[in-house]
């Protein structure tokens, strides 16, 4: 009897507690939550209604259907860039993927001076994009500019790199792997350094070389990290801007412009607002779908790992 | 150990032999292949920088020399000076700073204080307001950029550093970060407090922000770069020169240099570009360890 109701009271006792505990927990998320709404979720919603919209800034927004879907299909400019981001995507997630897990694989060796390996490949990311900008501005510059003239010096042909119609993106996707390599590798470090070391050690007893060991026991082992790195690296490079933005303007002949430029151009400077939210929409569709597409792949990667 | 057997004169190995650590003669040599490999990626990332600080000192003589010259005859620190001049320097690293730190203590206050209350109180509807979270992760800022806008509009914020501040003042990419953190944290701390008669306020302060450090320091970083990096969304709010922030202060002399009749050198603007990249690259060689744990710990959990 005693029991029960000592039981009874305490369960009262944490009901009381549980709903004064509500109202703790609402005063802590409160002002996190207004923020939230009005600077996130608000406008991700109020931007999905827009590209269903006509709006110009100046008049108020009128419903405009499907014309701004009509429009898309027929638009040349907006397939150009999608093609020109696609390829600064592709280019770039590539390249910085398989160098990040390169270096990280060395810089995981038991080296001396690891600390400042590490230091010294990091240093571009935490450099101010536009400060990267000039400096590749003035490294690629044709008057002066000091990579041609080692190139001179070799005696190979000195490209017009971002002047270059051809060459203009592959410039742009070397300097953004250039900056950000080292980001990914620490990444892909913290990743390696999570595989035990029993792993190598048995293989090695094996007679496993150290290429069989990297293909056989780092590569799927990481495969968590690729994913990550991928879709992270997919996500900011589909929205590259400020490299084409400083160095070509989207030039030469609007081959550096992207999608984000694009976007930008039509909502501040043509203000088609409405339009703009649906190119953004797109860009979201597309980091979507390649995500859940290297997910899907990633699982199923793992399950053969397994088995 | 000196042992009887008589000691057979033996070429002593080459002084950076034992640089490259113990193990057999293969081990050895991988390991000096694997060093020079790592030296020559280094030499790459570090050159454009170090040429960036070299040209920053040079005099415009100098500039185009042939062959270009590794080190100025005589560095030129007035060059900083001259830089500073081309924009309001001061007034816009000042902008820059205020701004970041200001949305830096925001998040963290915020996102803690969100975090807690999503890992360690119940409450009706707790996880479905989670999800929303988590759902606007994968949004690209492209998406919120143009309703943002206004919105900042309305508010009477064009053109005023407030459009920089309240907008980004949650974020909730570090709302989820501190709410994985503060999930890993043992449940029996709270309980023990709680029987103590303990409020959630209380076990909040007391317990569990103190033990929160190193999710708060990635918090405090990660806001305080994105902020001083941030460029496309200042760009699009700021316009006159007084409120600009450092990268768009630096955007508007390069531009200089190409529109107006206005020819900005090569060592000016790499005399800018240093300074303006400085306090970062300083933060960094500073509070290295936190950005490597700190992207050790979002990359393994993200």
């Amino acid at each position: 009897m005693a029991t029960r109701l000592r039981v009874a009271g305490h369960a009262k006792r944490t009901g009381g507690l549980r709903r004064s505990e509500w109202k703790w927990a609402y005063l802590f998320i409160a002002l996190n939550l207004a923020g939230f709404l009005t600077f996130s979720l608000g406008p991700i919603l109020t931007s999905l209604t827009m590209a269903f919209m006509n709006w110009s800034i100046l008049k108020p927004p009128e419903f405009a259907g499907l014309a701004n879907i009509a429009r898309l299909l027929d638009d040349d400019q907006f397939f150009l860039t999608l093609g020109n981001t696609a390829f600064f995507v592709a280019g770039s997630v590539a390249l910085v993927t398989v160098f990040a897990f390169l270096v990280a694989v060395l810089l995981n060796q038991p080296i001396r001076g690891r600390t400042i390996f590490r230091t010294v490949f990091f240093l571009p990311s935490v450099t101010l994009i536009v400060s990267v900008a000039m400096i590749w501005q003035w490294l690629l510059n044709p008057q002066g500019g000091v990579l041609n003239y080692l190139l001179q010096q070799i005696g190979v042909a000195q490209p017009q790199w971002l002047a270059d119609r051809k060459l203009a993106m592959p410039t742009l996707i070397m300097i953004s792997v250039w900056q950000n390599v080292g980001y990914y590798a620490i990444i892909y470090l913290a990743g390696l350094q999570g595989i035990p070391r029993e792993y190598y050690e048995a293989a090695e007893i094996d007679g496993a070389s150290s290429l069989q060991r990297m293909l056989r026991i780092t590569v799927p082992l990481i495969a968590q990290t690729t994913f990550f790195v991928v879709v992270t690296s997919l996500i900011s490079s589909w929205q590259v801007f400020e490299l084409p933005y400083l160095l070509t303007g989207g030039g030469p002949a609007n081959a550096t412009r992207t999608l984000m430029m694009y976007t930008y151009s039509q909502a501040f400077g043509s203000f088609r607002m409405g339009y703009a939210s649906l190119i953004s929409w797109v860009m979201f569709l597309l980091i979507f779908l390649v995500t859940i597409t290297q997910w899907m792949l990633a699982r199923r990667r793992e399950h053969t790992v397994e088995m | 150990m000196s042992t009887l057997e008589p000691q057979l004169p033996r070429a002593a190995p080459p002084s950076w032999w034992r640089l490259v650590g113990g193990g057999g003669t293969r081990r050895r040599l991988g390991r000096v292949g694997v060093f020079v490999v790592l030296a020559s990626v280094a030499l790459t990332m570090v050159t454009p920088m170090f040429w960036m600080f070299i040209t920053s000192l040079k005099t415009e003589a100098e500039l185009y020399l042939i062959p270009p010259t590794l080190f100025p005859a005589k560095p030129i620190w007035d060059n900083y000076a001259a830089a500073f001049s081309f924009i309001p320097y001061w007034r816009m690293m000042f902008n820059s700073a205020f701004v970041a730190i200001v949305v830096m203590v925001a998040r963290v206050v915020t996102s803690t204080l969100a975090g807690f209350a999503f890992a360690r109180l119940q409450f009706p509807g707790r996880d479905k307001l989670f999800v929303m979270y988590i759902a606007v992760l994968m949004v690209p800022f492209t998406v919120t950029m143009i309703p943002l806008y206004i919105i900042v509009r309305a508010f009477g914020w064009i053109d005023n550093l407030a459009a920089l501040i309240f907008p980004m003042f949650v974020s909730a990419y570090n709302t989820f970060l501190a709410r994985q953190f503060m999930l890993s944290l043992p449940v029996d701390l709270d309980d023990a407090a709680r029987i103590d008669g303990a409020n959630p306020w209380v076990i909040y302060l007391r317990i569990i922000l103190p033990l929160s450090k190193p999710v708060i320091a990635v918090i405090a970083l990660f806001s305080f770069m994105t902020s001083w990096n941030s460029f496309i969304w200042p760009l699009l709010v700021l316009s006159s020169q007084d409120n600009l922030t450092i990268p768009i202060g630096l955007a508007v002399i390069a531009a200089g240099k190409e529109s107006s009749g206005e020819y900005v050198q090569w060592n000016y603007l790499m005399a800018a570009a240093t300074a303006a990249a400085a306090p970062i690259i300083g933060l960094f060689l500073v509070a290295q360890r936190q950005f490597v744990q700190g992207i050790a710990m979002t990359g393994l959990r993200g």
